[in-house]
């Protein structure tokens, strides 16, 4: 089962589940907190001058999206930690380079991305299929799944380790363009304009992306066409596409 | 009135609460005749919200933790 979605992580008690869930609502706090840049300029400039000890806490917040920008190229729990490590290497020694012309957050993001797309070339080098369709055009229309109604949809069902299932299956179901727009927009609250720079596309081409991913999750999780989580209802549809 | 496929292309933006007055107008006109499209509105928004409040994409902190703690140790290895 893939790390995203373990059920066993996401039931843990004590210091390991606190710091775990630390890293998630934190980690997107920080992405944005304006008084974190400015100690982040802090520890910077204390880095480069030599304290190096100082890039834990530099980096710390951000393995969470490191990792998942990784993962969600990949789609491998153990290469998606390598190319995390990669990253967080690289970010160290090319740290004197950053400028601080842009978030820290979104530079050590697009590291992980290259890094993840660099190994996804390396290992598909003998592959006729191209890996690289980030400047691919968006054309054609996506057309949702069409049901009656989704009201049926119990707030107790998040908790159910079926939703859990059904939510790892239709990420990992999305194709990669879309499946990175959606973690890093939806799942670690990056903005638009955010994406748009660590993905090296238009905003037009984030918001795209990113609804399509929407949709195509919305289908992947309809209670009764994919999803396994609610059992014993019919959906009618209400128009014939 | 817009079609449902122009719905579809400029809904994004209105989930977001993104959507200019002009362009939210013409969205809600649509909405209010388009029963498919009130469906399609509605499970995307509880997709949302499923995606981002479900705390399903918490990471283990035995598998978050070495990742920056093992880059340190090759660091100081280097440097110190």
């Amino acid at each position: 089962m893939s790390m995203l979605l373990n059920e066993s992580d996401t039931q843990k008690t004590g210091a390991g589940a606190k710091a775990a869930g630390s890293l998630g609502r934190e980690s997107a706090t920080q992405v944005l907190a304006p008084e974190s840049e400015r100690n982040e300029a802090e520890l910077i400039r204390r880095i480069q001058g030599g304290d190096v000890s100082l890039f834990y806490d530099l980096v710390r917040p951000y393995e969470r999206v490191i990792y998942l920008s990784a993962f969600s190229l990949l789609k491998n729990e153990a290469d998606a930690e390598d190319v995390a490590q990669e990253a967080v290497l690289k970010a160290f020694k090319n740290l004197s380079r950053f400028r601080q012309e842009s978030k820290f957050s979104t530079w050590i993001i697009q590291i992980s991305i290259n890094e993840a797309k660099m190994k996804l070339r390396k290992d598909r080098r003998h592959l006729y299929d191209s890996i690289d369709n980030s400047q691919a055009s968006e054309e054609g229309d996506y057309i949702p799944k069409d049901f009656a109604d989704w009201r049926e949809i119990p707030s107790e069902a998040l908790e159910q380790k079926q939703l859990r299932k059904a939510l790892t299956k239709a990420l990992e179901s999305l194709p990669e363009k879309y499946r990175t727009v959606l973690i890093l927009r939806d799942i670690q609250h990056l903005s638009i304009s955010e994406t748009a720079q660590v993905l090296g596309i238009s905003e037009a081409n984030v918001k795209t992306r990113l609804s399509r991913a929407r949709l195509q999750m919305r289908d992947a999780l309809a209670p009764g066409f994919d999803g396994a989580w609610i059992r014993g209802r019919e959906y009618q549809k209400v128009r014939p596409f | 009135m817009l079609s449902c496929a122009e719905f579809l292309a400029e809904f994004g933006d209105y989930l977001d609460g993104a959507a200019g007055p002009e362009l939210r107008a013409k969205l809600e006109a649509h909405l209010n005749e388009c029963k498919a499209c009130q469906v399609i509105v509605d499970s995307t928004r509880k997709t949302i919200r499923i995606v981002t409040d479900s705390d399903s994409f918490t990471l283990p902190a035995d598998k978050v933790e070495p990742i920056v703690t093992d880059v340190m140790a090759r660091i100081r290895q280097k440097r110190l």
